[in-house]
């Protein structure tokens, strides 16, 4: 590839717009998950990286520069920071800098899939940081309203059972490679047909 | 143009302000109070339907609130958790969302008089085109899928990841095809023009802007003092 | 002004570029580069507002004079300031969401002062009378206007040379006329002018040259004068636009005996309190292909998803078959193919886009094999929809909705931005749906198109 390094007007805009279009969708999914505890605690994660993977896979493919991820990531963690979680946006940082690492020597679809699934592992935090931070002060607030601890403890599980923990974990990082085997698989059928890489 | 509206540093400096007391603060409900200050910027700013849509969302969490706190109201949908979380990030939403949704010119000059480069500034220009623009494209997949007969609820539940696949794929065509015609148009125009970039706009820091500054650093720091810190 | 010498092209990524050119377009001078769609038109104009070789990448060989200087050795951006692009699809290439901002645009990029800035972009807003839009949101304008704004936005930075491609390839009737006001004021005050451009007729006189271009290479010169002696038929096989305008026509409203395929009863359709239209008794026959015209906003569009059944009427009902037939029957019964064909395919493959939502027999096999083969498309049966050109895709469009066995065919500006060679492809088709026993309808501003192959016509302005 030529150029390898130095990012273009087209690079610049195209990153932009599948970025925005992947926050979109994250978020989006991610308010829809609120309705219900089980949804958004458990599965949240899991189903936006399985629908994510797909263009996450075609933005890197597409633009073929280092700093791809780095920059999704961080632009993520500024929405979050807008939205008052501002302890996401170093999160997203350092999520970020693994992906590269994996990227750096060049991009082969199998470098991408490891990427993304580590990207899904660690996306937890944007479930779990949320909830260390507040959680002293929903735990005051959970008591003064005269809230059972069985009540709390059943809402909170997910994260503090072991088991759930595993479970999330294991689920959001097969969500993630499941995604980027469908992305690897639309590649293929859809984008590498329809010559836009 | 609306003459009332704050300029850009003074907006970023509420949504720092904002986001400083809710992350420090000790007394979570008191938070309303940053709240009602980030409401009356807004009302100062003219900005009456945003202020009437986020307000009545707030009273909402408010009521939720109090009814989980004193008449043992437990949610179904929805816990207790989030309602707590939107309640305490409420003054931040409200300044930032003000920040964010104003006109993408004056973020560009606030932007380029601090000298960020060009593909910055483009970049953030294209984030607001992304939803016009997207829009569009979603009503006219939905409606050629519709046309297919694909959105049949007996099609989408037999087939989810085709669906999925469906409404994926021309949307991301669609997506690079749209950042290929702007780099076009953007080049042509001379985006890659060395320098700092020049704007349209041009405001001068207002004596309104140095009182909304003041009044949210004193605010933030009485706010402090009467809920106390972390 | 502008001067081509030997210039050759090549595309890195494809066969396609230009070979042996030579032309000399003088100051103030309007040359129009006309020809079928995927001949070099548009290389040309890559080639003026240096998008190729430097976007645009690929083997260049020659020389390019503009302004009396080979540009061949500077940066890109500095060509902005001496040719202004203007391009085919304004609303996909704005960067701001309202007027000032977009009119602004280069000069912003140039690193202008604020002073000069406002200066120009109001002189610019001004001079396209652009004011009374100021405060709009971009994306509500109506096609003239947009691209009105787009030329503000080059004008702005006030270059010589304005080079166009297919300006009005997605602009309706009242647009073209304000597109044509528009060069004919810069023609006026001196800026010299390259237009790439198969839809002539609007051009007769603003144009002092037409250089026709096919396979890549320039095949002759003609002046407005001369291009109204050719014949007909000579046009056809130019694969050209007619010369002439042609006068609008005035169709009869379908009145046939026996029970109709498609009727509409006292129906009207509100958007908000905005009345689009009322009180519309309408009905088609088999066999018939009838178009719908109006002006802008005269709610074509509106009508056709309707009785489509992909949005609701306010009022009235829509019979098939003369029995009483509600939007999910209507689904069934009618295809309706919108004018944006990015959004309709949804396969990686044409075959595959035919078969989508119909049971494959040997006997559906062999019909649409017949259907691509007569539609000129059997070359690409397994290529990607994506990478068809637009008279390709609108074909497909028309295929599927000839395989899909339904009655009734609605079609929404077939052919806007086609040329001759492809247009009349779209109407042979339209024709053999016809044939077939469908009623279809299109919804069209295209007089040519509506000669071409149109029995009766839907009014919808009165």
């Amino acid at each position: 590839m030529e150029n390898a390094k130095k990012w273009s007007v087209k690079d610049v805009i195209t990153l932009v717009l599948m970025t925005v279009l992947l926050i979109v969708i994250q978020l989006g999914l991610n308010m829809v998950c609120m309705v219900n505890d089980f949804v958004s605690m458990v599965l949240s994660v899991g189903i936006s990286m399985l629908v994510c993977g797909p263009v996450y896979f075609l933005m890197v493919n597409r633009i073929r520069k280092r700093f791809v991820s780095l920059v999704y990531m961080t632009l993520l963690g500024l929405v979050f920071l807008m939205m008052g979680n501002w302890f996401l946006l170093p999160w997203f940082i350092v999520v970020g800098i693994p992906a590269e690492i994996i990227l750096w020597k060049g991009i082969t679809p199998n470098r991408l899939t490891v990427s993304w699934t580590l990207s899904s592992l660690l996306y937890n935090g944007v479930n779990l940081l949320p909830i260390w931070f507040f959680w002293d002060t929903y735990y005051s607030f959970a008591v003064a309203s005269g809230m059972e601890q069985s009540y709390i403890d059943a809402y909170v599980q997910y994260y503090t059972a072991p088991g759930w923990v595993i479970f999330i974990l294991i689920f959001t990082v097969l969500c993630g490679f499941l995604g980027s085997l469908i992305g690897r698989k639309l590649i293929q059928k859809h984008f590498k047909k329809a010559g836009v890489l | 143009m609306r003459e009332t509206a704050l300029s850009v540093p003074v907006k970023v400096w509420a949504t720092a302000c904002a986001i400083l007391g809710v992350s420090l603060t000790a007394n979570t409900l008191l938070t309303c109070f940053l709240a009602l200050l980030a409401f009356c910027q807004l009302v100062f700013e003219k900005r009456w339907r945003l202020c009437l849509t986020f307000g009545v969302f707030y009273l909402a969490l408010v009521l939720l609130l109090y009814l989980i706190r004193f008449h043992s109201l437990r949610m179904v949908v929805f816990s207790e958790f989030y309602v707590l979380m939107f309640y305490n990030l409420m003054p931040v939403f409200l300044v930032a969302w003000d920040l964010i949704t104003t006109p993408p010119g004056q973020l560009s000059a606030a932007l380029s008089k601090i000298h960020t480069p060009t593909p910055v500034i483009l970049g953030l220009l294209v984030v607001f085109r992304f939803f016009p623009t997207m829009k569009a494209e979603l009503k006219g997949i939905r409606q050629s899928m519709k046309n297919r007969r694909l959105t049949g609820p007996v099609q989408v539940l037999r087939h989810p990841a085709v669906t999925c696949e469906y409404v994926l794929v021309p949307m991301l065509l669609r997506c690079l095809q749209i950042a290929d015609q702007l780099s076009v148009s953007a080049i042509a125009r001379g985006a890659q023009s060395p320098g700092v970039r020049g704007s349209y706009y041009a405001r001068k820091l207002q004596l309104a802007d140095f009182l909304w500054m003041g009044i949210w650093a004193i605010g933030t720091i009485l706010f402090f003092i009467i809920g106390g810190i972390k | 002004m502008i001067r081509f010498e030997r210039v050759n092209f090549q595309y890195a990524d494809s066969e396609a570029g230009v070979t042996d050119i030579c032309l000399h377009v003088r100051k103030g001078e309007c040359v129009v580069l006309t020809g079928p769609s995927g001949n070099g038109k548009t290389t040309l104009i890559r080639l003026v507002n240096g998008l190729a070789p430097a976007f645009y990448t690929g083997r260049f060989s020659g020389c390019i004079q503009i302004d009396g200087k080979d540009r061949s050795g500077e940066p890109l951006w500095k060509r902005g300031k001496t040719v202004g692009s203007v391009f085919q699809d304004p609303g996909s290439q704005f960067f701001s969401s309202e007027m000032p901002g977009e009119v602004a645009f280069s000069c912003e990029n140039y690193g202008f002062p604020h002073e000069k800035i406002v200066l120009r972009t109001d002189v610019a807003i001004r001079r396209f009378r652009l004011e009374q839009l100021r405060d709009r949101s971009l994306d509500v304008l109506s096609s003239g206007e947009k691209q009105r704004t787009a030329v503000a936005s080059v004008y702005a930075m006030n270059p010589p040379v304005y080079v166009c491609d297919e300006p009005t390839a997605n602009l309706d009737g009242q647009g073209v006329k304000e597109l044509r006001e528009v060069l004919q004021g810069l023609k006026r005050e001196g800026c010299t002018l390259l237009i790439a451009e198969h839809r002539i007729s609007w051009l007769m006189d603003v144009a002092d040259r037409f250089v026709y271009i096919r396979d890549g290479a320039i095949q002759w010169e003609r002046t407005p004068k001369q291009m109204r002696l050719l014949p007909s038929e000579v046009m056809k096989q130019l694969e050209l636009r007619a010369v002439q305008h042609c006068m609008p026509s005035r169709l009869s409203i379908p009145a046939v005996t026996g029970s109709p395929l498609l009727s509409l009863k006292s129906l009207s359709c509100k958007r908000g309190k905005h009345t689009i239209w009322e009180n519309l008794n309408l009905a088609a026959w088999a066999g018939q292909i009838i178009a719908i015209t109006g002006h802008n906003g005269a709610g074509k569009t509106t009508l056709a998803k309707i009785v489509a059944g992909l949005e609701r009427p306010s009022k009235g009902s829509i019979s098939l078959h003369g029995r009483k037939a509600g939007s999910s029957r209507r689904r069934k019964s009618c295809w309706y193919s919108s004018n944006d064909t990015g959004t309709q395919f949804f396969t990686n493959s044409v075959t595959e886009e035919l078969f989508l939502g119909i049971f494959r027999t040997e006997e559906q096999l062999e019909r649409a094999r017949n259907l691509l083969k007569k539609l000129d498309l059997y070359a690409y049966k397994d290529a990607h929809p994506a990478i068809l050109s637009c008279g390709q895709k609108q074909r497909l469009s028309i295929a599927c909705g000839l395989l899909s066995d339904r009655k009734i065919l609605l079609f929404d500006e077939p052919t806007s931005g086609l040329d001759g060679g492809n247009m009349r492809k779209i109407a042979s088709a339209l024709e053999d749906a016809a044939a077939e026993g469908k009623a279809v309808l299109v919804i069209t501003h295209d007089e040519e198109l509506i000669q071409a192959c149109c029995s009766f016509q839907w009014d919808l302005s009165k």
